[in-house]
């Protein structure tokens, strides 16, 4: 009985009622402790004719007070008496607003004043009208803080839904823009926007991407990283199997290469699906910079996040497997730096790895005001006294500080940091096996990677499996004009995004 | 279940074959040179020059392997071979011997003239250590006693002597592997020679500060080894670059003649200066860096004949002579001088090893090989005594390119000089 009524409800409109006195009074129960939540009545000559409900800061008081309760107050002075179901007339009266609609339904008046409406209630009439009055406080844009470019647009995503999808809008004049929206999280009623480019994308990413958003069952969506791990392929992999940026560039560029975006309310990082590779290691410049100089840089990145996952592996495979293949002044200096210390290698690049991974976290986390404090004991206790004291040798501290700066040249964060993480058993190989070790990690590490395919795209692609003309933007930055091609996994079909350039 | 057991299985056998050769730096002493000696009772005395890394961290904190204090340490130990002594050598070791850098190896002069045939199996066997590497005959000496003298610009004598032997002109790091290889071709076989030098003339020190020379290991040139791997003679300094250039290795050589007269009529002049073999004198010194040399059998007579043709490119270094290198005509007088020079002593030297040694050093059984194959079966099994007996026909082309900074000297004319 009591869940067909719980039925009931979900299935049929709740309707208003003609009298005023008992719709606030429903909406007073429905928000019973919201402080929230304000009422302004507007009496005249002593009888409240019309009831104005509204969230307090997140209300445009300005415009509701001009456009709204002036206009309504004026109209009630001049008709004294209640009008029963003059609906046109009330709703001239808001001419000069420019989003006003009529709602009969009460669940919908409630989501309409969370959303920040202003709801008006007038005595007589079984409607209420919502004006689309919203002032958030929200921040300017900003210059994107994780993505940094020398030259390039400066904005970057925030998190307001909609300033970011005129972002989008700003960059694209095309009515090919599409833009989705949905809602997630059945508590906080999340808005999300899936963005693609219709003529471009292939028709069965978009529908696995609504499909996949639609399972999702969740009570609040805080972040887009919660969406993230939802619709992830394969979350037990340490590699990010979906892009996030906040940069509006990087979005546009990825909805013109057939991907799709994810917008989702309250949160600057935009996902990009699907993420390959490679995508996670090109940043904005290579596409500023002249592309001979962008070419340079991206090998100058490709060997640094290399040397991010390899360079502890290979110190400690070579010093304590294959000394001989390392150049005999080489050894003799490294055997004098080393003398006296009392741990063996591959210990001693695990404490020095996992210190340095701690002062980076610490970094990241600690109030600004003690930051020095925080470098200062890194760089003087850590660095020079272990050194000092004989308990780390030198070369092994220039191992480890070098990585470490090169595991912040990926332009993707959490690419990097599936980097990180993954040196540290790649050095537990090497500690026990040596290059037999390293060799066997990476075989394994390789063979993951390919199997990886982000909705259906191979994530190695296109070197893996190999599309020729699409490596001029892998392994080289091509000029512009010979970057013709999307990717064929991407793509309807037409591959060629604009015709050959001619002399 | 059973898929996943197996799954586990095999990555097991991956992880757990193989051998846990796992040697921590500071328990590795590194071996940089090793050295063979043949003692009167017919024993091998093997010695070992290390590293000694304790050096740097004695003298405090901020040393970074730059001591005054010398940074390596020998040590020997009798044996029946190689490692035979290498494990008796062991009991006097607190680290493992780690032979992975072994760059150079010592061969006492007793060893080499009773043959090396039976102790250098292990150089090119041994998994541990690296083929390229250099062997040398200590002339006149113990490999031991080469070993034990500090070198002073060098932390390490080992690398001196890799270094020395490196700025000889000669191919780097390679006189083991082609000591293998001519064994295997011709028979005989060519190491560089190490001399241990005092002094040429002897300095007191006056003061604690004073430096000067001291004895000292120095390159003497090649060793020649016969068929039966067995020392036949050296070849000194001025004498081991014929065969690098007949064999089109040399790198680089300075060479140094005597022209005392002009001979304006005659395109090279006497070439009895040239060929007096005079110490000093009026000298022309030429630097030449790139050399050609093209062998040709001909195969007409009863004997094989040789035509030796030997190009070069280079420029003028020193000039003491009378002549005016300002004028392009001078500059040839001195390249036909040269030449003759230099076809005198390719010569005698070509003699030296072909009547002293009768070892073929210069790879000429191999260009008959190459060329004239059915002929040169017949030959082969009598190579060493056809060739001594061998006609050489020497031909020496050089190409002056340049007379350095300046054409005339900046000295005012001397006598017999040409005027301006």
């Amino acid at each position: 009985m009591e869940q067909q009524q719980t039925a009931k409800e979900h299935n049929e409109p709740e309707r208003l009622y003609p009298d005023l006195a008992f719709n606030v009074e429903r909406m007073e129960l429905e928000f019973l402790g919201c402080s929230d939540i304000m009422y302004r009545n507007c009496s005249i000559d002593g009888t409240n004719r019309a009831t104005l409900i509204y969230v307090d800061g997140m209300c445009d008081t300005h415009a509701v007070d001009e456009f709204v309760l002036q206009p309504l107050l004026e109209h009630f002075r001049r008709s004294t008496k209640v009008n029963e179901g003059r609906e046109a007339e009330l709703k001239e009266v808001f001419i000069p607003t420019l989003q006003i609609r009529i709602v009969y339904d009460t669940k919908e008046v409630i989501q309409a004043v969370l959303r920040g409406e202003t709801v008006i209630f007038t005595e007589g009439n079984a409607f209420a009208m919502v004006a689309s009055l919203i002032k958030m406080e929200k921040r300017s844009i900003e210059e994107a803080t994780s993505e940094k470019v020398v030259r390039g647009p400066r904005d970057a995503f925030m998190e307001t839904l909609r300033t970011n999808t005129s972002l989008l809008r700003r960059r694209i004049r095309s009515s090919k823009l599409k833009l989705e929206s949905m809602t997630l999280g059945s508590i906080t009623e999340t808005d999300i926007v899936i963005g693609y480019m219709e003529g471009i994308v292939k028709e069965s990413l978009i529908k696995e991407v609504r499909a996949r958003l639609q399972k999702i069952q969740i009570d609040g969506v805080i972040h887009s990283s919660n969406i993230e791990e939802y619709i992830e392929d394969n979350v037990f992999s340490p590699f990010p199997q979906i892009q996030n940026t906040e940069r509006p560039d990087v979005a546009v560029s990825s909805l013109l290469e057939g991907k799709v975006i994810i917008i989702t309310d309250n949160t600057p990082f935009v996902l990009i699906v699907p993420m390959t590779y490679w995508s996670g290691l090109q940043a904005v410049d290579d596409y500023t910079d002249r592309f001979m100089y962008a070419t340079f840089v991206r090998w100058i990145r490709y060997t640094f996040v290399h040397t991010s996952l390899l360079l502890p592996s290979l110190y400690v495979a070579l010093t304590t497997y294959h000394l001989q293949v390392v150049p005999t002044p080489l050894v003799v200096s490294i055997a004098f730096a080393r003398e006296g210390v009392p741990l063996p290698a591959v210990f001693e690049a695990l404490i020095m790895e996992f210190i340095f991974e701690g002062l980076r976290e610490a970094g990241i986390r600690l109030p600004q005001q003690v930051g020095p404090a925080v470098s200062i004991a890194g760089a003087l206790v850590i660095g020079q006294a272990v050194v000092a004291a004989g308990i780390i040798s030198t070369p092994m501290v220039i191992i480890v500080s070098l990585t470490g700066i090169a595991s912040f040249a990926f332009p993707l964060y959490n690419l990097g940091a599936a980097y990180r993480m993954l040196r540290f058993p790649l050095l537990i190989a090497a500690g026990i096996l040596g290059f037999y070790g390293i060799v066997l990690f990476l075989i394994m590490l390789s063979v993951h990677m390919v199997t990886l395919k982000p909705f259906g795209i191979p994530y190695m692609a296109p070197y893996a499996p190999l599309s020729m003309e699409n490596l001029n933007d892998v392994l080289v930055r091509a000029p512009k004009y010979k970057m013709r091609r999307l990717m064929p996994w991407l793509t309807n079909g037409k591959t060629e995004r604009f015709p050959k350039r001619t002399k | 279940m059973f898929r996943k057991i197996s799954s586990v299985f095999l990555a097991l056998s991956l992880i757990l074959t193989g051998c846990w050769d796992r040697q921590e730096l500071n328990d590795q002493a590194i071996v940089l040179g090793w050295g063979m000696d043949l003692m009167e009772n017919g024993e091998y005395l093997a010695t070992a020059n290390l590293v000694l890394p304790l050096v740097s961290k004695s003298g405090g904190q901020e040393s970074g392997g730059q001591s005054s204090t010398s940074g390596f340490m020998t040590e020997s130990a009798f044996g029946k071979n190689n490692r035979d002594a290498e494990q008796n050598m062991q009991r006097k070791l607190s680290r493992v011997l780690f032979p992975g850098h072994r760059r150079n190896i010592f061969i006492g002069e007793k060893l080499a003239e009773k043959g090396v045939f039976s102790i250098m199996d292990e150089y090119g066997r041994s998994p541990m250590v690296r083929p390229r590497s250099n062997i040398f005959v200590v002339k006149g000496g113990t490999a031991q006693e080469a070993m034990s003298i500090a070198y002073q610009l060098e932390a390490n004598p080992a690398i001196a002597v890799q270094k020395i032997q490196e700025k000889s002109g000669a191919p780097i790091s390679r006189s083991l592997l082609d000591f293998f290889i001519m064994a295997n071709g011709t028979g005989c076989g060519v190491m560089p020679a190490l001399s241990i030098e005092t002094p040429e003339v002897n300095t007191d020190k006056k003061t604690p500060e004073d430096s000067p020379p001291q004895t000292t290991l120095s390159l003497y040139g090649a060793a020649v080894f016969n068929e039966k791997l067995k020392l036949a003679g050296y070849l000194n300094y001025d004498e081991f670059w014929v065969r690098l250039w007949i064999t089109n290795r040399l790198a680089f050589r300075n060479f140094t003649t005597i022209i005392n007269s002009i001979d304006a009529d005659k395109p090279g002049g006497a070439a009895a200066d040239a060929l007096s073999g005079a110490t000093r004198g009026k000298t022309v010194s030429i630097n030449v860096d790139t050399f050609k040399s093209q062998i040709t059998p001909v195969m007409t007579g009863a004997l094989p004949k040789f035509r030796i043709l030997l190009e070069g490119k280079g420029f003028i270094e020193e000039n003491n002579s009378p002549l005016n290198l300002s004028r392009p005509d001078n500059v040839q007088k001195v390249e036909a001088r040269m030449n003759q020079y230099l076809e005198a002593r390719i010569k005698k030297v070509l003699t030296k090893v072909q009547k002293d040694f009768k070892c073929d050093i210069f790879g000429f059984g191999d260009t008959i090989h190459h060329r004239h194959p059915y002929q040169w079966k017949k030959l082969a099994a009598d190579w060493d005594t056809i060739f001594p007996d061998i006609d050489m026909d020497i031909t020496v082309k050089l190409n002056l390119t340049g007379t350095g900074l300046t054409g005339q000297s900046l000295l005012p004319t001397r006598d017999g000089g040409e005027e301006k």
